[in-house]
C-alpha cells in the first residue's frame, strides 16, 4: 500500500498595521520533492526541496535529542552533494557552493487561529501528535557546480532516492540552453534526462 | 533465386496482391501522418514562443495562463494591477519585460494592448523576430499593427481604419476611436498572426469613457483630450519576462509566485507547454492505438489474402513439393512473400505519405498554422516500417505453416 500522504498546509499571513488578513495556502505533498536545475555558462544549479517526512520521518519540530540527531544526520547527507546527486564525469563539475537547512512551517503562528488539515493515509507509522503547534517542514539544499564541458550534462542521477526510503516522487523543472522542461522521477526511474 | 520466385509469383497475381499492398500502404501512411501531425504540432506549439524565461499572469493554472497569454485560447481569470506589474518590472534580475492587455476583439480577431518591446523581444521558431513587411511599427496612439492572417481574411492594407469591439464577440464598438493599420506582421505561423496588436495606452484610451463595463452616457471625450490624458493602465493581463541569466529564473519564480500583495503566478513556458501534453497524451495515445489497429487490419487483410491463394496455389504448391522442394521452402516462399507485400506496401505508403505532404503543406500551414516539416524518413519512421514488415512476415506465418503440413498431400489429392 503506498503510505504517500496528502496535506495541506495553511500558513497566514497577519498584516497588523494593515488590519488586513491575507490567507495564503500553499501545496505541501508527501513523499514528493522538488528540484529545479539550471545551467548557464558552465554553471550547474541544482535545488532540492524534500519534505521533512521524506528524509527523517516526522515534520514536527525536533525537540529529543534523537528527532535533533537525525535533523542533524540529513542536513549532513545533503550537505554531501555526491550522495544526492550524479552528475556524468564527462561534464568535469566541481563544486562551487553548497547550501542546506530545514524550513519549519512554524514560524509566526502563534495567533493559533489557522486551519490545520490532515487527511493520513491508514498504516500511518508517524507519530504526528505533536503537530499540533506545527506546520510542515521542508529540507532544502542548494547547490551550485562550474562545469568544464556543459554540453556532456546529458543525464543527472538521483541517488537521492536510496538514501531516503519515504521519498517516491522528484518533480523536476530544468532550463537549459535549449529550453525549458520538466520530468517525474520515482525511485525506480531515477535518472532525468536533459536534451 | 528463391526471391525471384517469390517476385514472380506475386506478379502472376498482381491484381489481389496489388490490392493487399495499397491497402497496407495506406494504412502505414495513415500511421505516419499521424505521427507527423503530432510531433509537427508539438514542434509547432513549442516554436510559438522562444526567448521568454517567464510569462506572469493572475494566479490560475500554468497551462491556462500560457494558453491565454501566448495562445490566445481561453481568458484570463484576472488582470495584474499596474503596481505589481512595476514593482516586478523593477527587479534586478529582469532583462526586459513585455506588459500584454487582452479582451478586445475586431471581427473574429484578438485585440492584444503592449508595448514596442513586444516586437523586440517576442521569439518564436527558434528564436525568429516578428517582422513588420508593409508599414511600420506602433508609433501613434491609434496605431494598430495586425498579423498575417488578419490582413489576409479581411483584405486589410496599410492605411486602413480598424475599430475595435468591446470584448470578444460583441455588438458595442468602440466606433469613436477608430484605429488605423500602420503596419502588417509577416507570416509566423504563430497566434501573432491572428492578432492586432494596439499599444498599452491605446487599449486604456479607447475605455476612458467606460465605467463597469458599459460606455458612459454624454458626448463621448475629444480624441484631443484623451491624448492629453495620463493613459497609464490600472491593470494588465499578463506580462512576458526575459531574464538576464538563467540561473534566476527559479529565484525570480517563486518571489513571484509567494509575491504577497496580490496572488500572481510566474511559468516557465518550456515546462507549462510539457503540462499540457501530459493532458493532451490521452488523446495522442488514442489516436496512435486507431492509426496502430488499421495498420492491424490491413496486415489481416493480408493474411486473409494468403490464406485464400493458398487454395488456388495448391497445385503449384504440389508441384514444388513434387520437384523436390522441402516443406521450408514452401513456407520460406509464402513468409517471403508477405514481407515483400509489406515492404512494398511500406514504401509505397512512404510515397504517398511525403506526396500528400509536398501538396498539402502549404494549405496546412496557411489554415491551421500547423508547419510539417517535410524531411528524411527519421529513425522511428524506419523502425516503424521495419515493424510493420516483421509484423508481416509473423502474420504470413499462420497460413505458410499450413501449407507447409498440407502441400504435398493437399495437392495430390484430386477435389470434387
Amino acid at each position: 500500500m503506498t503510505r504517500t500522504l496528502t496535506s495541506l498546509a495553511a500558513i497566514c499571513l497577519a498584516l497588523p498595521a494593515a488590519a488586513q488578513e491575507t490567507r495564503d495556502l500553499g501545496a505541501h505533498e508527501h513523499g514528493v520533492s522538488t528540484v529545479e536545475i539550471a545551467v548557464e555558462n558552465g554553471m550547474l544549479e541544482i535545488d532540492i526541496l524534500s519534505p521533512g517526512v521524506d528524509i527523517v520521518g516526522f515534520e514536527y519540530e525536533a525537540s529529543t535529542p534523537e528527532d535533533k540527531d537525525a535533523v542533524e544526520a540529513a542536513i549532513r547527507q545533503f550537505l554531501d552533494p555526491e550522495s544526492i546527486v550524479t552528475l556524468p564525469d564527462a561534464a568535469g563539475c566541481r563544486l562551487t557552493e553548497v547550501l542546506a537547512h530545514l524550513h519549519t512551517g512554524d514560524h509566526d503562528h502563534d495567533e493559533g487561529d489557522h486551519d490545520h488539515d490532515h487527511d493520513h493515509a491508514e498504516g500511518e507509522d508517524h507519530d504526528h501528535a505533536e503537530d499540533e503547534s506545527g506546520g510542515h517542514s521542508e529540507f532544502h539544499a542548494s547547490y551550485a557546480f562550474a562545469c568544464e564541458d556543459e554540453a556532456a550534462l546529458t543525464t543527472i542521477g538521483f541517488p537521492f532516492f536510496e538514501l531516503f526510503g519515504n521519498a517516491r516522487e522528484i518533480d523536476v523543472q530544468y532550463v537549459t540552453a535549449s529550453g525549458a522542461g520538466a520530468a517525474e522521477l520515482a525511485s525506480d526511474a531515477a535518472e532525468l534526462t536533459l536534451e | 533465386m528463391i526471391l525471384r520466385l517469390a517476385f514472380a509469383s506475386l506478379m502472376a497475381r498482381a491484381l489481389t496482391v496489388g490490392m493487399t499492398i495499397l491497402a497496407i500502404a495506406l494504412s502505414v501512411a495513415l500511421f505516419l501522418a499521424v505521427e507527423k501531425v503530432r510531433t509537427g504540432a508539438k514542434a509547432s506549439f513549442a516554436d510559438t514562443i522562444s526567448g521568454t524565461d517567464l510569462i506572469v499572469g493572475a494566479r490560475s493554472g500554468s497551462v491556462q495562463l500560457l494558453l491565454y497569454s501566448v495562445f490566445r485560447i481561453g481568458n484570463a481569470t484576472n488582470n495584474i494591477s499596474w503596481q505589481s506589474y512595476r514593482d516586478i518590472a523593477g527587479r534586478d534580475e529582469i532583462d526586459w519585460i513585455v506588459p500584454i492587455s487582452l479582451g478586445d476583439s475586431h471581427r473574429q480577431f484578438r485585440v492584444m494592448g503592449t508595448t514596442s518591446g513586444f516586437f523586440e523581444h517576442y521569439r518564436y521558431r527558434g528564436g525568429r523576430m516578428l517582422e513588420i513587411g508593409q508599414g511600420h511599427g506602433l508609433d501613434d496612439l491609434y496605431d494598430a499593427v495586425i498579423g498575417a492572417e488578419v490582413a489576409a481574411t479581411l483584405g486589410y492594407d496599410v492605411g486602413d481604419p480598424i475599430i475595435v469591439s468591446h470584448g470578444v464577440a460583441s455588438f458595442t464598438h468602440h466606433d469613436d476611436q477608430p484605429f488605423r493599420v500602420a503596419g502588417i506582421v509577416e507570416r509566423t505561423g504563430t497566434p501573432v498572426d491572428r492578432t492586432v496588436i494596439v499599444s498599452l495606452e491605446a487599449i486604456e484610451a479607447i475605455h476612458v469613457d467606460w465605467q463597469t463595463g458599459a460606455r458612459t452616457p454624454g458626448a463621448p471625450t475629444p480624441v484631443d483630450d484623451i491624448r492629453q490624458m495620463d493613459l497609464t493602465p490600472d491593470a494588465i493581463t499578463a506580462a512576458l519576462i526575459g531574464m538576464n541569466s538563467r540561473l534566476q529564473i527559479f529565484g525570480l519564480q517563486r518571489w513571484i509566485n509567494t509575491y504577497p500583495e496580490e496572488p500572481l503566478l510566474a511559468i516557465l513556458p518550456g515546462v507549462a507547454l510539457q503540462e499540457l501534453w501530459q493532458i493532451v497524451g490521452i488523446a495522442e495515445r488514442a489516436l496512435i492505438g486507431v492509426s496502430v489497429m488499421v495498420v492491424v487490419t490491413a496486415l489481416l487483410g493480408m493474411m486473409a489474402m494468403i490464406f485464400s491463394s493458398l487454395d488456388e496455389r495448391r497445385r503449384e504448391m504440389a508441384i514444388w513439393r513434387a520437384m523436390g522442394a522441402r516443406p521450408v521452402t514452401i513456407l520460406g516462399l509464402l513468409v517471403l512473400e508477405a514481407a515483400l507485400m509489406a515492404a512494398l506496401g511500406a514504401a509505397l505508403g512512404m510515397v504517398i505519405l511525403y506526396g500528400g505532404l509536398v501538396v498539402a503543406q502549404p494549405w496546412i500551414d496557411a489554415a491551421y498554422g500547423l508547419w510539417l516539416p517535410i524531411s528524411v524518413p527519421s529513425a522511428r519512421e524506419l523502425v516503424v516500417l521495419a515493424l510493420v514488415i516483421g509484423a508481416a512476415a509473423l502474420a504470413s506465418l499462420l497460413p505458410a505453416l499450413r501449407a507447409y503440413r498440407l502441400s504435398l498431400a493437399d495437392g495430390m489429392m484430386v477435389r470434387t
